[in-house]
């Protein structure tokens, strides 16, 4: 057995040694023959002479042994580490089967760590890490509009776009698209699709061959063909992928031709399933001012997008030269059309890892922790290894392997729940990560779930490695468990201060949100959104161009709505909060308000009281506003204070240059009426803008889109929408309508921000649990150890309460160190999330005390459990015990 | 002496030397001194040779070798069959036992 072991730990000799050895063993033989000859009777001289002939020519023998000795040390070496290894691995696994509880317990740990950081980590690889699906992705740019005060804004102007793609050399080619939701009829059933309008070289710049079919050219648009791409969802779910191309389809009531089939997951933007040809042409004059469309652009080979914006940049300074109301030509903006993609998200993602990235350093020092305690409770294995002639070395090894088989099934385990917590994220969360569609578990994220185990396994081994020098010095010694461990220093204290404070960190982080998300959901909106929504979209061709056929069918659903059961009140606007607006510039009479801008904003009479947005002074609209009659408009407290400021309101004029003026050569004056309240449009955290309302039936616009609003009594909203559905195709078959309930839009706002607390406040818990179990296995394992030396005290009379007051008290000692660098943490992580917060400064005290009352509440909780019963032991019991 | 004394058969020595050790541990020289004794001299190995047949045997993990020492105090190398080295006699003793077999009886066919 011995031997066995000295095999065991021996590595190979090195060359000078292994041919030393050989010498030394053909020595011997020689010696060992000569004696026996010698005993024959032989002279000693005779007898070696004979010993030597026996044994051949021996530097011939030597040489060729040599060289067999150093292939064996080379081998023995290789061989001696492999075999090291498969014994520590074998070694580790009977371990576990020794001591099961342990095991599962930390491979649990690892899983949950790993796990969640794989697949965050598959979350930000793919959305923030790597190239958008497109060919050629880092081409790719996205183009912006500069104003005169530098103000870049990620819309264009079709007229300014017209002249870059006519004149710019910087551009491979460049397209506009414009978000529409289009009617499409298939067969005899409608329905709402989320649709692009494009221009220009569209599919050339995204740049993905069809799946089937071909794309269009900017020419057969032109020449006023109804031309389609649709997705490859689309293509599969409405059209049961027909093979046959060209395919017919009704799109807006306008029939189209569908060319060609884009594969799944390269729409640009995702989510997109009809892309419609749309005719374009220069404009000039307040036309040139309508920036509502979005441009994109593939760079030129060897062109910078710093070149690029230089060159669109002169361009538009010509621009501005030739049409001096040209109000968005102050210059263009480039940028990487990934960040246009992903956008705000890039911080909560870079928070959300670092997140996830403390909870698996809390669980590395949880797991370190057990190991700490487990090893201390190893001592004579320990001992008995290093007489067997184990070195410190090996026994660092044995930790380490030990530790990192754990990391593994663990890390199994883990990418598994990664892969489960991918699925999940996508069907959930889609709505709020750009390009959540692309995340999945591939072998790049496989890679790193090996890495964060192998390092997660390294790391949780560091201490426990560390420690063994300590242990083995006391193997070598020969001490026993009981004698020294009563010592001063918990094993594991780091540990666990490092727990708490990582734990408090996150804790903060979540405080920090928790309390920004209050003050979003604070702020007053300025209407109630327990309302129904239905978006309607005139598109049969009856209804175009045809004003008072529109305000026809308007009226008509209004009326019929009102009748419906349940129903208090029905409006109309072009859009409603949560949507989109077109703003207008504006000019107030006899003020110059320089280039004012202002949301224009068309509504029916009862808009207002059907989502409670309240009349400051003045009246509503009402049967006095007739269709010809004298044009009237409601303002906005913040209109009113921004414009019209210094006198009355009411009565004064303004007008909506850009928004009617092109349809009228010359917008008319609107005579201000009243003023109502605020309203956030955007979101909780924009302040509101300037807007303005004029009536449905006075607006010169088109009324071919419009949101029908209904309030209903408490308990019926919910189940109006297939009511009001009713009523609409009952009116007129051939319109699609999109119905939801406004709250659910509102909330879906802030579903970024919910899902970025929730995400942290998991973290949070989990690290908080983790700690609880640091502290916990810590306290234990201490009163375990010094059983013998709390006897003894009691013995001498300690009373309880003054034995738990002392093992609290080093508890507590431990829990305040932690927080206090805890709180150092936390200071730092929340400049990271700086711009996550609202209403609340980084520092903020409420969130860090109570993220330090509740790691320290719940912390020293678990410290008490086992404190408590050590205090209750029986003296005799625990002398006897050791 | 070197008239009666036999050449060995190639392979014949590393089979020679797994069975000597078959017996337990030993050193190249307890070896060399086993083999002369149970050939009662009629095997002539150089010593060298057996030197080159352990470390051979070594390489292929049929033995693996130790330093120890003789009852005489002095350091030695000593050598000793693996499981494998184990298996690998039996195996092989059997085949040349079939050989031996069948060679010696075809040579003792008489002329009918």
């Amino acid at each position: 057995m011995p031997r066995d072991y000295r095999r065991y730990f021996r590595l190979g000799l090195g060359r000078r040694d292994a041919e030393r050895e050989l010498d030394e063993e053909i020595e011997a033989h020689l010696a060992m023959r000569t004696e026996a000859l010698e005993r024959g009777g032989e002279t000693p001289a005779h007898a070696r002479a004979e010993a030597l002939r026996r044994f051949g020519d021996v530097a011939e023998a030597k040489r060729r042994l040599r060289a067999s000795v150093r292939e064996r040390d080379v081998r023995l070496t290789r061989w001696a580490r492999l075999d090291g290894l498969r014994r520590d691995v074998r070694h580790a696994l009977r371990q576990f089967r020794r001591a099961p509880g342990y095991a599962s317990a930390v491979v649990l740990i690892f899983a949950a760590g790993i796990g969640l950081t794989t697949a965050m980590y598959a979350v930000i690889d793919h959305v923030l890490l790597r190239a958008l699906p497109y060919g050629q992705a880092d081409r790719l740019i996205g183009l912006l509009s500069v104003d005169s005060a530098g103000n870049a804004y990620p819309y264009v102007s079709m007229g300014n776009w017209v002249d870059w793609r006519a004149q710019s050399r910087s551009l491979a080619e460049t397209a506009l698209h414009f978000p529409r939701s289009y009617t499409v009829e298939l067969g005899d059933e409608t329905v709402r699709v989320r649709g692009q309008a494009v221009a220009g070289d569209f599919f050339a710049v995204v740049g993905t061959p069809m799946v089937l079919g071909r794309t269009f050219e900017p020419e057969e648009v032109a020449r006023g063909e109804g031309l389609a791409v649709v997705s490859e969802r689309f293509w599969r779910s409405r059209m049961r992928a027909t093979r046959l191309m060209p395919q017919r389809l009704r799109v807006d009531g306008r029939e189209v031709q569908i060319t060609g089939v884009l594969p799944e997951g390269s729409e640009y933007p995702a989510g997109t399933e009809v892309f419609l040809g749309m005719p374009w042409r220069a404009q000039v004059g307040v036309l040139r001012n309508n920036v509502s469309w979005y441009a994109i652009g593939r760079l030129a080979s060897g062109v910078s997008a710093a070149g690029a914006r230089a060159e669109l940049s002169g361009i538009a300074a010509r621009i501005r030269a030739a049409d001096p109301v040209a109000l968005y030509s102050w210059g263009v903006g480039v940028e990487p059309l990934r960040d246009r993609v992903v956008g705000e998200g890039t911080r909560s993602l870079v928070l959300l890892m670092a997140g996830v990235v403390l909870v698996l350093l809390i669980a590395c020092a949880n797991i370190a922790g057990l190991s700490v305690a487990r090893a201390s409770t190893r001592t004579q294995e320990i001992a008995v290894r290093m007489a067997l002639g184990a070195s410190v070395w090996r026994v660092r090894v044995q930790l380490l392997v030990e530790l990192l088989v754990l990391a593994a099934a663990g890390g199994a385990l883990g990418a598994l729940l990664a892969n489960a917590l991918t699925r999940a994220l996508v069907r959930r969360a889609a709505a709020w990560i750009p390009r959540a569609h692309e995340v999945s578990i591939d072998a790049r994220i496989l890679g790193f779930a090996f890495a964060a185990t192998v390092l997660a396994g390294a790391l949780a081994a560091l201490a426990p490695v560390i420690r063994s020098a300590r242990l083995s010095i006391r193997a070598r010694a020969g001490a026993q468990r009981g004698i020294v461990a009563g010592g001063r220093s918990l094993p594991g204290a780091v540990l666990v201060t490092a727990e708490v404070a990582l734990a408090l960190m996150l804790l903060t982080a979540g405080g920090l949100l928790w309390r920004s998300f209050r003050s979003v959901l604070s702020q007053d909106l300025g209407y109630e959104a327990n309302v129904i929504a239905a978006d309607l979209a005139l598109t049969p061709a009856a209804y175009r161009q045809d004003r008072a056929r529109q305000l026809a069918f308007w009226d008509e659903l209004l009326r019929r709505t009102r009748e419906l059961r349940g129903v208090t009140g029905a409006g109309l606007a072009n859009a409603i909060p949560t949507g989109t607006a077109a703003p207008t510039f504006i000019e107030v009479e006899g003020v110059d308000v320089g280039r004012a801008a202002a949301g224009y904003r068309i509504t029916s009479d009862d808009y207002f009281d059907v989502l409670r947005i309240p009349l400051l002074a003045g009246r509503w609209f009402d049967r006095r506003d007739t269709e010809q009659g004298p044009r009237v408009v409601l303002v906005n407290q913040r209109f009113a204070e921004a414009f019209l400021a210094g006198a009355n309101p009411l009565g004064q004029r303004i007008r909506a240059s850009s928004s009617e003026g092109f349809l009228q050569g010359n917008a008319p004056w609107l005579t201000v009426i009243g003023v109502v309240g605020n309203v956030r449009h955007w979101s909780f955290e924009s302040e509101p803008e300037p807007e303005l309302y004029v009536l449905h039936r006075q607006a010169p616009a088109s009324l071919a889109a419009m949101t029908l609003v209904v309030r209903a009594t408490a308990g019926v909203a919910a189940a109006l929408g297939p009511a009001v559905r009713a009523e609409i195709r009952a009116l007129d078959a051939g319109v699609g309508a999109d119905i939801a309930v406004l709250n659910d839009r509102v909330r879906a706002i802030v579903g970024g921000r919910r899902l970025t607390m929730s995400v942290i406040h998991v973290f949070a818990a989990i690290a908080l649990a983790l700690a609880a179990i640091g502290v916990y296995g810590l306290i234990s394992f201490a009163v375990s150890q010094r059983t013998r030396e709390l006897g003894v005290r009691a013995a001498l009379g300690a009373n309880q309460s003054g034995l738990l007051r002392m093992i609290l008290g080093s508890a507590l000692r431990i829990l305040l160190a932690g927080a206090a660098i805890g709180m150092a943490g936390a200071l730092a992580l929340s400049q990271l999330m700086a711009a996550l917060l609202f209403g609340i400064g980084p520092v903020d005290g409420v969130s860090y005390g109570i993220a330090a009352l509740v790691i320290l509440s719940v912390t020293l909780a678990a410290a008490f459990v086992p404190a408590w019963r050590a205090s209750r032991l029986d003296p005799l019991i625990s002398l006897r015990q050791s | 002496m070197a008239q009666n004394e036999l050449p060995l058969l190639k392979g014949t020595l590393d089979l020679l030397v797994l069975k000597a050790l078959s017996f337990g541990a030993e050193h190249g020289y307890g070896i060399a001194s086993w083999l002369e004794s149970r050939s009662g001299g009629a095997l002539w190995v150089e010593d060298s040779a057996l030197y080159q047949s352990l470390h051979r045997l070594e390489a292929r993990r049929l033995v693996e070798a130790e330093w120890g020492v003789t009852e005489n105090n002095r350091r030695a190398r000593y050598y000793e069959l693996t499981a494998e080295g184990r298996r690998f006699l039996r195996s092989e003793s059997a085949t040349w036992a079939r050989y031996a077999k069948s060679v010696s009886g075809i040579l003792s066919l008489t002329s009918a």
